[in-house]
């Protein structure tokens, strides 16, 4: 079509007027074009006069690619999506398509803007030309429309969020509003009916609106003649004229060419996004897109009764100034310099909507991925627990972050109250404690702070005091590990002396008591904050750089109950359900995917979902454990680096140690032990122990009673589960009682440990237990020696309670 | 018009010409492809369109009568797996060699369903008068050929057909990929 066009077009003009040729005679093209491309030009062709053409270009493009985009597209809730996917990856070219439709129109969306910006530099709306320019406006506000409708069609979440938000300004409409969004959305809510509306405006009505606007547009352009530059005389203009063809014509079609290999090559590389299907259930960080932003920004500064200055009062204002502005601006002259006024308000608006842009965009925060990732997937943390139950994510939103801000570090209104805390500060996070945090909450903090008493439940203020914990997760898991010593004084010393005793090459003999001793002085001057401040509430992520492997990963989540040798048989009295990894036949019966399903969504009452702890990646690498289990691995290597040292032999078998890699989640162990082993040097010994007893802790008890020992993940289905931080659950159990649960199980579910940890072993994790306990009544300080003695007394106790042990039936488990 | 000016002119729309003519390619060439790809997918005569799928027991299809049973294929349809039905015509016979005949309902003329009627005895389509007999061999009318016959089996009892598409208005028969 085109090239045959071009080479009629090829002949000398003379000729086709003068001869009027077999097609001349029978379609008047000769005459036609010279009507449409031989009027001189005043002036000659102009780089600068093809804005124009471009956004006309633009359109043809948009049209051409809508069109094809159409032919696969299907408007409905539950095709949309599909539809748009399949042409995104299954038809040839189909990406490449629609990544020109999208952004194609940004940049008809800047062509416009341009475009407007120029014209009225150049003065051309003045006098004869103002309908040309209320046309413009007019046809500036189809493209509105034309984006705005063309947004919801893929049906993804920001498709959907936006299209929400943009159907909810529209409400805010005084009077008309509701009817106006009622008619645009079609059904009772945002769904099929919507689609198909607005489907139909963005290619049928709006498309044919902007092509008879610009028909209109174009001809009253063609009727008062190209705007000529202002510093020219009429005489000069006169003399350098030339016809719209080719010059002109050429200039157009070169800098089409550019911009369509450059939105091409563009769209090579930045395929248009397709997000995930749109679920109204989720929680999604609605964003318009670019050109809207400022918009969405500007929503924020208005509240209440005057949200509708914002999304309506403004806007429209903004466009009515701008449709009537040739019969505003009186001033004859077109010389931007002639008239400042003119020029200081466009100056004025293009400066307020380009900052307010950028500025929305530079300063728009989302909140970050692993903590989006757990507000949206309740499986992503430990299942049932009271943070999640109380939707703590929302209570956030709705209540602190229009302050705080969706990351908590307030930046929305640092500006004004220069004293709001940045909840991802460490030194923030240490100088409170949970209490302090759960205070200020329900009584606010004046001036500005109001008390939540009353408006939210003090569980669901709990919940938030423990949520905010969250935001300092994210910093804490990229501090390098043996560098987190010196500006956190809450980040244990203990664990930083145990990393770094990790990460070091191993030499089992000098270092660990090395680094224990130039440890302990910090931890002396700030005693650590309650263990559970270090709740990661939504778990850092795990480093992928520091994936511990499978048999790690194992001891540290799973060995708990499906013990070293994976059979189970430790608590299976218990959790009956429990499997037999060794078990072919049950081996057999799971498929992989089923194992890894179970790995990181849990399963049953008692298997807690690992996603959170161990990741996908992890998780491949239990199942691939877990499998070899059927191949007869022994267990022994599971349980190697669990052994404690026994004090005779403990640097000898420290080696084995150091193969733990660095947990990069923050551990209760230090924080708890700080106060006590820090308080002097202990010998390395006792480190060593105390080292041990946290490795205990962590492989066989976590998994149940948590991190911070208070068990709350588990309560639910283990009511009778100690929280061991509660004071009068720490004085109505003596050593030897715990010794004896660890030993011998309790109730129906607390497993029979005895098979697995040494009598010293046990007793060393009783005394760990014991650092959950409240601070306030023990002492801060044990001297080596006094820590000794009280080792000395448990295994008087110990020697005491086997000795009664012995007497009783044979321990079940035994080997 | 000098001739310096008239061939300056000449030039520039030759220009101009080229650059509209290669804006039309690159707006062609993505989209030709976008449109025609179909064409790749329908030429590849891979013939039969997926398994044999099972009809039901023959014991229970009446004897020497034809009857239309119903074929459920699932197919890849776009953005979406769909369920599609086929009618088929099929007839049992007390002949142990040849327990049934399995005929495509599809007229070979142009692709209208084709009806039996029993007080002819013929297949009649009810679009062009294309008639076919008893065995679907044809008779009189438009159509090309006879009517197409179906692959089956007979497993345990049950009979399984495999559903074909066949090219209409051709004298041969030639598979089309479905």
């Amino acid at each position: 079509m085109i090239p045959a066009k071009g080479v009629m077009m090829s002949r000398p003009v003379e000729e086709q007027k003068t001869t009027g040729g077999f097609w001349e005679s029978r379609t008047g093209w000769g005459g036609l074009k010279h009507t449409l491309l031989l009027e001189p030009l005043p002036g000659g062709s102009r780089w600068a006069a093809a804005f124009g053409s471009l956004l006309l270009f633009t359109f043809l493009l948009q049209a051409v690619t809508g069109i094809l985009l159409a032919m696969s597209y299907a408007p409905a809730v539950k095709t949309a999506w599909p539809s748009v996917k399949f042409i995104q990856e299954q038809l040839p070219l189909g990406w490449y398509i629609r990544a020109l439709h999208h952004w194609g129109a940004s940049v008809m969306i800047i062509l416009a803007l341009f475009h407007l910006i120029q014209v009225y530099v150049w003065g051309a709306y003045k006098r004869p030309r103002e309908l040309t320019w209320m046309v413009g406006v007019l046809l500036l506000i189809c493209l509105v429309g034309l984006a705005f409708t063309g947004y919801l069609l893929p049906w993804d979440e920001k498709a959907y969020w936006a299209t929400r938000v943009g159907l909810g300004i529209v409400g805010t409409v005084p009077w008309v509003g509701d009817s106006l969004r009622a008619i645009l959305q079609g059904g009772p809510d945002l769904g099929n009916l919507t689609l198909t509306r607005f489907f139909t405006w963005h290619g049928f009505i709006l498309p044919v609106c902007l092509c008879l606007l610009a028909v209109v547009h174009v001809y009253l352009f063609r009727l008062q003649g190209v705007t000529p530059p202002w510093w020219r005389s009429p005489e000069q203009l006169e003399a350098q004229a030339e016809p719209f063809w080719p010059g002109q014509v050429l200039k157009d079609a070169l800098l089409a060419l550019l911009l369509l290999v450059g939105l091409g090559v563009w769209c090579l590389y930045y395929p248009a996004p397709l997000g995930a299907e749109a679920d109204p259930a989720k929680a999604f960080e609605a964003r318009p897109e670019w050109y809207f932003m400022f918009l969405f920004r500007l929503l924020r500064y208005f509240e209440g009764p005057y949200e509708v200055v914002g999304t309506f009062v403004l806007p429209t204002a903004f466009g009515v100034v701008l449709f009537l502005w040739p019969l505003l601006d009186r001033n004859p002259r077109r010389d931007p310099r002639r008239r400042p006024l003119a020029i200081a308000l466009l100056l004025l608006a293009t400066a307020g909507l380009l900052g307010s842009t950028i500025y929305a965009i530079a300063t728009d925060v989302q909140l970050p991925e692993p903590t989006m990732a757990a507000a949206l997937e309740p499986g992503a943390l430990p299942p049932a627990g009271p943070i999640q139950a109380l939707q703590v994510v929302r209570v956030y939103r709705d209540n602190c972050s229009a302050c705080h801000g969706e990351d908590g570090g307030g930046s929305p209104v640092r500006a004004a109250m220069p004293t709001i805390p940045d909840f991802r500060s460490m030194a923030w996070q240490t100088a409170k404690t949970d209490l302090e945090i759960v205070h200020q909450i329900q009584d606010g903090k004046e001036p500005v702070m109001p008390p939540f008493r009353g408006k939210l439940s003090q569980k669901q203020i709990l919940g938030l005091a423990i949520y905010l914990r969250a935001f300092a997760v994210s910093t804490a898991a990229e501090a390098p590990l043996p560098g987190a010593e010196k500006p956190l004084p809450a980040v244990p010393p203990k664990p930083t002396a145990a990393e770094a005793k990790q990460v070091a090459p191993p030499s089992p003999r000098k270092t660990p008591s090395l680094t224990k001793e130039t440890q302990p002085p910090a931890s002396m001057k700030q005693p650590p904050p309650l263990a559970t401040t270090k709740e990661p509430l939504p778990p850092a992520p795990q480093p992928p750089i520091l994936s511990p492997g499978g048999p790690q990963l194992f001891r540290d989540f799973c060995m708990a109950c499906h013990g070293a040798d994976g059979r189970g048989a430790l608590v299976r009295v218990a959790m009956p359900e429990i499997p037999d990894f060794t078990n072919l036949k049950w081996q057999s019966s799971r498929s992989d995917a089923e194992l890894m399903h179970s790995i990181l969504e849990g399963k049953g009452k008692f298997m807690l979902p690992m996603k959170s702890k161990v990741g996908t990646l992890g998780a491949k690498e239990l199942e691939a454990y877990v499998r070899d289990f059927a191949r007869g691995r022994p267990a022994a290597p599971a349980k190697e680096p669990a052994r404690p040292p026994a004090p005779k032999v403990t640097h000898a078998q420290a080696a084995p140690k150091e193969t733990l890699p660095p947990r990069p989640t923050p551990k209760p162990t230090p924080l708890v032990e700080g106060p006590e082993i820090s308080g002097v040097s202990p010998p390395s010994e006792t480190t060593e122990r105390v080292h041990f007893a946290a490795t205990a802790y962590r492989q066989n008890c976590l998994t149940c009673h948590g991190v911070d020992g208070r068990g709350t993940d588990m309560r639910v289905n283990m009511p009778a589960i100690p929280n061991f931080t509660n004071r009068d659950w720490q004085r109505s159990h003596n050593d030897a009682q715990l010794a004896a649960s660890v030993q011998n199980g309790k109730g129906g579910l607390m497993p029979a440990f005895g098979d697995r940890l040494a009598p010293n072993e046990i007793r060393d994790l009783g005394t760990y237990v014991r650092a959950f306990g409240p601070p306030v009544p023990r002492p801060t300080r044990l001297e080596a020696n006094k820590l000794e003695r009280q080792f000395q007394e448990l295994q008087e106790q110990w020697n005491l309670l086997e000795r009664q042990i012995k007497e009783l039936p044979p321990e079940p488990g035994k080997p | 018009m000098s001739e310096a000016i008239h061939n300056r002119r000449r030039f520039l729309e030759f220009c101009t010409d080229g650059v509209v003519a290669l804006i039309g390619v690159c707006m062609a060439v993505p989209a030709l492809a976008y449109v025609l790809a179909p064409i790749r997918r329908w030429s590849d005569k891979k013939g039969g369109s997926g398994d044999f799928q099972d009809v039901g027991a023959v014991a229970q299809l009446p004897i020497d009568r034809w009857q239309l049973v119903s074929l459920q294929l699932a197919r890849r349809d776009g953005w979406e797996e769909v369920r599609i039905r086929h009618g088929v015509w099929v007839r049992r016979s007390k002949d142990p060699n040849r327990p049934v005949e399995v005929l495509s309902p599809i007229c070979p003329h142009l692709g209208c369903p084709l009806n039996w009627h029993p007080d002819q005895a013929e297949f009649v389509c009810p679009c062009h008068g294309g008639t076919f007999n008893a065995q679907g061999r044809h008779l009189a009318g438009p159509p090309p050929r006879s009517m197409d016959p179906l692959d089956y089996r007979v497993e345990n009892g049950r009979l399984f057909i495999r559903w074909q598409d066949f090219k209409v208005g051709v004298a041969e028969r030639v598979p089309v990929s479905t």
